[in-house]
């Protein structure tokens, strides 16, 4: 402060006779309410920087962790034995897959019996189910066709 | 009330239970200064009100990051500093217009009763310290009416003390003319 008031004496003499007076009007209650002010728009800053789907306490986030990591463990845990495993799959085979173990000439064969020259044009387009159902009425679907290797 | 340290301040701040608690204190205990500083800045009270809580909010956001190599208060500090300077660019660039609307807009508020109660030499130096470049307005107002130090204000605004003593004396020797002359928009 003394070495404001030498400096400004010598240099600026209206401004040192001047100096220490504050002509600006400030609200009488500024000071008690803005500290108010300034926590409602601090508190509005974080309501709006965190959207509501967002946990808001970092405990919380434990939730969804605890969550996901239950969703990956039901979808990737070790699967069951190879046996059960095929059983399942034998549920799911779509049609069109019924004939795909069974060997093409083994499949020809089959035809020749049924209608003498080997060419089943009637069966051509059908599904899978539908030429076993087709063989297995004229008596001509073996059962080895499924056990051996193609 | 007691004024509590800095250290006393960031110890309460970095506690979660009373982290809202210690900021409350902060505002109270820095407000006037800051504000002080920002209103001779910008004139106007309600700019001046807003300047400063945007200054608030940024304390609060920076404040975990705070490392304590200068003090409290001289952060905080800059911050208003920067927000002043920030706060006038965008007045020029609203206006769209030359540094006389602006000038007009900072020194209408002296003429305005509900914001200004100095007589006519009062009203004559502030109207003269407005005629400075903001960045030399702030080294006057921080050294003229703020009586910071020289080593304050070079920590605040980056500068250094020789050039903070330069830039202020060329300041003072500017406004004591256009005051005792009446050379004052």
């Amino acid at each position: 402060m003394e070495e404001r008031d030498d400096e400004l004496e010598h240099l600026a003499p209206t401004l040192y006779r001047l100096k220490g007076h504050d002509p600006f009007v400030v609200p009488a209650d500024l000071f008690a309410r803005f500290p108010h002010r300034v926590q409602s728009s601090i508190l509005e800053l974080s309501d709006r920087s965190t959207p509501w789907y967002m946990p808001r306490k970092r405990w919380a986030w434990a939730i969804p962790m605890a969550l996901a990591a239950g969703l990956w463990w039901a979808a990737y845990r070790p699967g069951p034995s190879a046996e059960t495993n095929g059983v399942a799959r034998t549920e799911h085979v779509h049609n069109d897959l019924l004939l795909d173990g069974i060997h093409e000439d083994d499949l020809w064969a089959a035809y020749a019996q049924v209608d003498g020259n080997g060419t089943g044009p009637v069966l051509i387009d059908q599904e899978d189910e539908a030429i076993l159902a087709y063989l297995e009425d004229a008596g001509a679907l073996d059962l080895y066709m499924f056990t051996e290797e193609p | 009330m007691k004024e509590l340290s800095d250290s006393e301040l960031l110890d309460l701040f970095r506690r979660e239970e009373s982290r809202h608690y210690a900021f409350n204190l902060l505002v109270g205990q820095y407000q006037r200064r800051l504000y002080s500083f920002v209103r001779r800045m910008v004139t106007d009270h309600d700019e001046a009100q807003d300047v400063l809580q945007n200054t608030f909010i940024k304390v609060w956001l920076g404040l975990d990051g705070f490392r304590a190599d200068s003090r409290l208060f001289s952060w905080m500090y800059r911050i208003a500093h920067n927000e002043c300077l920030d706060h006038l660019r965008k007045l020029r660039r609203g206006l769209f217009v030359d540094g006389s609307a602006v000038m007009e807009r900072l020194t209408s508020t002296v003429d305005d009763s509900t914001q200004f109660s100095g007589d006519e030499i009062q009203r004559r130096l502030q109207r003269a310290v407005m005629r400075l470049p903001d960045k030399q307005r702030a080294v006057f107002t921080m050294r003229y009416f703020e009586a910071l130090k020289y080593e304050e204000m070079s920590s605040i605004t980056g500068t250094s003390v020789g050039a903070l003593k330069s830039s202020y004396h060329i300041a003072v020797k500017k406004v004591e003319e256009w005051v005792t002359t009446d050379q004052t928009p």
